[in-house]
């Protein structure tokens, strides 16, 4: 290379040359950067010398809003956050609101959050999968066998809730609606024919050679780093970190159910893809001990109308299919939060993006940010 | 064997492929505008104001709660004034403004006389628009019959409603007042 240089240019000293890096911006409108997102690289040819996240284009101040709204019309508000698991994000905040003013739902309430919160987990990492493979360049065969499943899913989330996506589900105290005839049966169905759904999924995905090529080795996060970071959910355990909230808080009625967390070894993005596939097997464990001991009851505890809590704060999480996804609300006694904030998983996972991505190639920075699974509606509120 | 990974992969695609022709669980498509799923009841589309079929009066007594829950502001109403110059309990203008209503239904769960339902209404596309988005009375209106069609579950929550609110509305004025009041504080 160098002789080639002196050859074309010998007057020039080849240590004057300038050797600038090259700066690309990758989006905010670019397919593989999952919405609205920008990653300016300076690039060593194709290598990635430095990468700076730059988001904020999906901005539209939700937790402002959420101030001068009243507690319950926050809820569908939430389901405008992480766009593809709106129960988890209602149930999260319900949590919040419930713990603000110390109400405690009843029994058959928390079994159904659990179905809801553990089929929406489902429908996030099928996403994940289907989508981490698009971005290998497998042009949306792995997408749409997922996009298949989601949608039975979806079609059960229609039929409890009345939405697909935006359920506006839980309440304060509760849920909306119980379930009605028949749902339970339908989704036993649903994961009695998951199992062999993820089997096929993994014999198409997992042992290939160019997923294996292009995703062992590719973006390791260590497990210090990780933690540092403050990085949660399969990102996290991915990294050999055997944190899950729903284990470390047992909040809700999870401490009742026998469920393992899988951890990964290396931190690299073929953990992070199997992580997501093992936590399917392991929601669907959940599913099936809770649709077993779904009990008979109200959904809905005595909430006045007029919902005022306490002066005070608190702070509610759950682990959302993302990581740890929490709701922060001050109240001064009026019907409407002084102070709301969200602590949005994909964020705060985002925030390593330049760790893992430097010394890799250009075309491994989109899959390492697939792999994070981000969803801007969370990232930008 | 270096590649067994691909040609397993090739085995699943082509057994999806060949299996999409004949298996129910894999023809999953529906061909949409001549072909039509079922909607689930609790579908969520706009909401729509309940007029009984019997008196053709609508149910709404104008007590404003539920545009008071709307999040997103996109209810507005006036009561009707009766002819001698007192509040008749009935809405004068009752606006639905399309562009700004997602869908939440929390208006429905609001509503203490049972006059909003969910529609199932979903196609609202046209070519042209040929007026804003605002819904008034007479485009919102829909029959009681009609919600035991769409939505036999919330008909049968309201169902032992209708004998009483031909009454029921004269009767209650101090309480959707009262109503009305307590979310204003």
């Amino acid at each position: 290379m160098d002789e080639h240089m002196s050859a074309n240019a010998p007057a020039h000293d080849p240590e004057l040359l300038d050797t600038d890096l090259l700066e690309l911006s990758i989006g905010p409108q670019h397919p593989s950067t999952h919405g609205v997102f920008r990653m300016v690289a300076k690039l060593d040819g194709e290598n990635i010398a430095a990468l700076e996240p730059v988001f904020g284009y999906l901005h539209r101040c939700h937790e402002k809003i959420g101030e001068s709204l009243t507690y319950l019309q926050n809820m569908p508000m939430t389901d405008r956050l992480d766009y593809i698991c709106g129960p988890a994000n209602n149930i999260a905040y319900a949590i919040a609101a419930e713990k603000l003013a110390g109400i405690q739902p009843p029994e058959r309430a928390e079994y159904i959050r659990v179905i809801m919160t553990e089929l929406t987990r489902l429908v996030n990492h099928l996403l994940l999968v289907g989508f981490l493979t698009n971005d290998l360049g497998a042009f949306f065969t792995p997408v749409l066998y997922a996009f298949r499943e989601r949608e039975k899913i979806l079609d059960i989330f229609e039929a409890i809730t009345g939405g697909r996506m935006c359920t506006n589900y839980a309440r304060i105290g509760g849920v909306a609606r119980d379930f009605p005839e028949g749902i339970t049966a339908e989704i036993r169905t649903l994961i009695d024919a998951f199992p062999r759904f993820l089997d096929e999924f993994e014999l198409l995905l997992s042992e290939n050679e160019i997923l294996q090529n292009r995703c062992v080795g590719t973006g390791v996060l260590a497990a210090a780093a990780a933690v540092n970071a403050g990085i949660s959910g399969p990102v996290l355990r991915a990294s050999g970190v055997n944190y899950d909230i729903r284990k470390a808080d047992g909040y809700s009625i999870y401490p009742r159910f026998d469920f393992r967390v899988p951890v990964g070894q290396t931190g690299d993005t073929y953990d992070r893809y199997l992580v997501r596939i093992c936590e399917m097997r392991e929601s669907l464990k959940i599913l099936r001990q809770a649709l077993a001991g779904l009990p008979d009851g109200p959904v809905q505890a005595k909430v006045p109308k007029l919902f005022k809590p306490p002066r005070g704060d608190a702070y509610g999480r759950i682990e959302g299919p993302k990581g740890e996804l929490g709701f922060y609300l001050v109240s001064d006694g009026s019907t409407k939060p002084f102070r709301y904030k969200v602590r949005p998983p994909s964020l705060i996972n985002l925030t390593l993006l330049e760790e893992m991505c430097v010394g890799h190639k250009i075309a491994d920075a989109v899959i390492i940010l697939g792999s994070i699974d981000i969803v801007l509606g969370e990232v930008d509120r | 064997m270096y590649g067994l990974g691909l040609l397993k992969g090739m085995y699943v695609v082509l057994r999806n492929f060949v299996e999409s022709y004949y298996k129910p669980e894999r023809l999953v498509t529906v061909q949409y505008p001549e072909e039509r799923r079922p909607l689930p009841p609790r579908f969520r589309g706009f909401p729509f104001l309940i007029y009984d079929d019997d008196s053709g009066a609508l149910r709404c007594v104008a007590c404003q709660l539920c545009a008071k829950a709307c999040p997103a502001t996109c209810i507005e109403l006036t009561m009707a004034k009766g002819e001698d110059g007192k509040p008749a309990k009935r809405p004068e203008t009752y606006t639905l403004d399309l562009g700004l209503c997602m869908q939440c239904g929390l208006c429905v769960e609001a509503c203490p006389f049972a006059a909003l339902a969910m529609d199932h209404d979903f196609e609202r596309a046209v070519i042209d628009q040929p007026e804003p988005l605002r819904l008034g009375i007479d485009q919102l209106r829909r029959p009681f019959s009609y919600l035991e069609q769409i939505n036999p579950e919330a008909a049968n929550a309201l169902a032992p409603k209708p004998a009483k609110t031909a009454a029921g509305a004269e009767e209650r004025p101090a309480k959707s007042s009262h109503g009305g009041r307590e979310v204003t504080t």
